[in-house]
């Protein structure tokens, strides 16, 4: 499902940093973890082709994603891959089910109403969809984010530090969810972290 | 969801801003819209009123005076002109045709003017009801004037001296309305028309009594009829007046020659309107340049208004724009939805400002009688609106691609990782 080979990429020419080969079958979940500064994020972003490496192969559902260029890259990503960022990142100007239909909308969807009701359904959001975003507390915000990382069916979720900032009880919560909603989706689920807490619900990790 | 609505959202998200840039937008466009309506319309009017007249002759004075007096019958008369020097001047073979005119009366803020048919004919005014007038103290009525004041065909009226209404009235002499004149969208729309010899009988009455019986005791000199009224009789002490001449050339050589003969030669003036009236544009132009450049800084500070809020709201939105670009958006689309943006700002303004002037003109006209009796009027759509609106939602758009052109360097993953 994902596989890294011989994967390098630097910020600046002086300092590459390189991947071990590491590879993850469909459906599997796995957490990337390493000290704060190690490559986590940069990882993530290489796996959901927000960057491109320097060296190295890439290949995600069977497409090799670091050969794909411009806005090819944008549309697989929007197709295969949901993001989960350390802040909501959601869009104030719109609600939520808006939101969610922005998402279908720069995926190349046709908008699928169905499908948004759903999703809010299975995450218990489905009374806030009318509701602006910056009237939801964190953690429904969170859940909005979650809505809008599975809502297309992605084969993969990649999540940057999703628990960072939250308590015992919300981190295993949050966790729960996620690894719910990425079997519900049929998604494997990637989580970069540092947070040992989660390594009790998620024991097959990649240290870096 | 579309870009459309997408870029919808984001205006509607920050309605404090997107007002002010609104209407700074439509003010700047409702002003240009009101001096473009004006100065288009006063200047058709002014070249309409003075079409097929190549020349005023009256007393000397002001010629700007003179024109706006007896053309567009704004100003007072410059003074009164002997009948006998207008008779012998329109026998200069550059004149093709003189129409007198004799001024001095009015009703109710209405000018009374003395004239002949060709007056009429002049302006190719055509009569509603009745006809025109054909003896002494009868008045055909212009349709503003005869609808503003309440005149139809059989009413009586006394005319007051002056132009202004609260001048002596002569009583002893009441005029008759035996016409209404159809509307014809130029100065005759405002007046009372009659022959020059009633105004010469409302305001000699008095003398007449007395030099009628002289008159009767002398007729041994022989009749000239005159060539400027018809159907009266010079005499030898010809001591009549009337207050100006309006002049068509047989030839366009006589606009060298013939002013300058007049001037010199008589004690009367020779005023062009084509001249007198572009100078008086040049004059009202400077103040309509001044406001037109104050309106055209409206627009220029919207349009910076726009590209400072849209400029500042990337800041907030280079997350939003990241995401974005992590969720597919491809960047020529979120390019597009920030220069629509934009464009729904000018858009709207460019709406809000056409509406707002053309309305402002009706609204004038509503509470300005003056205003009306320009025959001024808002509910017409003219070419160069549509040039202005063009330019400004052009300037508007380009306002807003310096920082649409941000979309192209967000770092998505370098955004996204900062928090």
């Amino acid at each position: 499902m994902i596989a890294i080979k011989n994967l390098t990429y630097s910020y600046d020419s002086s300092n590459p940093m390189a991947f071990p080969d590491w590879s993850l079958a469909a459906k599997e979940h796995c957490l990337i973890l390493g000290n704060s500064g190690c490559g986590k994020t940069t990882l993530l972003h290489l796996l959901g082709g927000l960057l491109s490496p320097k060296s190295g192969e890439i290949s995600l559902a069977g497409t090799q994603i670091e050969k794909l260029k411009g806005s090819s890259i944008d549309h697989f990503r929007s197709k295969h891959i949901g993001f989960i960022f350390q802040k909501a990142h959601l869009i104030n100007a719109l609600t939520v089910e808006e939101n969610l239909y922005l998402a279908q909308y720069l995926a190349g969807i046709k908008k699928n109403k169905q499908r948004v009701s759903e999703v809010l359904e299975s995450l218990d959001m489905i009374e806030k969809r009318k509701s602006k975003v910056y009237e939801l507390s964190q953690g429904q915000a969170q859940r909005v984010t979650i809505a809008r990382a599975v809502l297309n069916g992605p084969k993969v979720i990649l999540a940057d530090e999703p628990t960072s900032s939250l308590d015992d009880e919300n981190t295993s919560r949050v966790i729960d969810t996620l690894l719910q909603q990425a079997d519900l989706n049929g998604a494997s689920l990637i989580i970069a972290t540092h947070d040992q807490r989660l390594k009790e619900q998620i024991p097959n990790q990649f240290k870096l | 969801m579309n870009i459309f609505k997408l870029s919808w959202s984001y205006t509607k998200a920050k309605p404090l801003n997107t007002t002010l840039n609104i209407t700074l937008f439509a003010f700047g466009i409702a002003i240009i819209i009101v001096l473009l309506l004006f100065s288009k319309q006063a200047e058709q009017k002014l070249n309409d009123n003075a079409e097929g007249i190549d020349l005023v002759i009256g007393a000397k004075g002001s010629p700007l005076q003179l024109i706006l007096c007896n053309i567009f019958h704004v100003d007072f008369p410059t003074g009164n002109i002997p009948l006998k020097e207008a008779e012998s001047i329109i026998k200069n073979r550059f004149v093709k045709n003189a129409i007198p005119l004799a001024l001095g009366d009015s009703y109710r803020g209405y000018r009374i003017v003395g004239s002949t048919h060709e007056y009429t004919a002049l302006y190719e005014v055509k009569v509603a009801q009745g006809a025109l007038w054909s003896n002494e103290l009868e008045a055909t009525v212009g349709a503003t004037a005869a609808k503003n004041l309440n005149l139809s065909i059989g009413d009586e009226f006394a005319s007051q001296h002056g132009l202004s209404e609260d001048g002596y009235a002569h009583d002893e002499a009441a005029f008759t309305v035996v016409g209404i004149l159809e509307p014809s969208n130029t100065v005759i729309d405002n007046l009372i028309l009659t022959n020059v010899q009633s105004v010469w009988k409302v305001h000699e009455s008095h003398d007449e009594e007395e030099e009628e019986h002289v008159e009767h005791d002398s007729t041994t000199h022989t009749v000239v009829e005159s060539n400027l009224i018809p159907g009266v009789h010079l005499e030898e002490e010809e001591t009549r007046e009337v207050t100006s001449l309006l002049i068509q050339y047989r030839s366009p050589m006589a606009a060298v020659q013939f002013p300058r003969y007049v001037n010199a030669n008589s004690n009367l003036q020779a005023a062009s309107p084509a001249f007198e009236t572009a100078r008086l544009f040049s004059l009202i132009g400077i103040g309509i340049d001044v406001i037109r450049g104050f309106a055209y800084v409206i627009i220029f500070i919207a349009a910076l208004s726009i590209f400072i809020a849209l400029y500042n709201s990337l800041k907030e939105r280079k997350y939003d724009l990241a995401i974005m670009r992590s969720m597919g958006g491809a960047k020529g689309k979120l390019f597009l939805s920030i220069i629509i943006e934009g464009a729904i700002i000018t858009c709207m303004g460019c709406g809000v400002g056409l509406l707002l002037g053309h309305f402002t003109i009706e609204i004038i006209n509503n509470f300005v009688p003056e205003s009306d009796q320009s025959g001024i009027t808002g509910k017409v759509l003219m070419v160069e609106e549509i040039w202005v609106l063009a330019a400004s939602i052009t300037l508007g758009v380009l306002a807003s691609i310096i920082p649409a052109v941000g979309v192209f360097r967000t770092d998505v993953s370098r955004t996204l990782s900062q928090g």
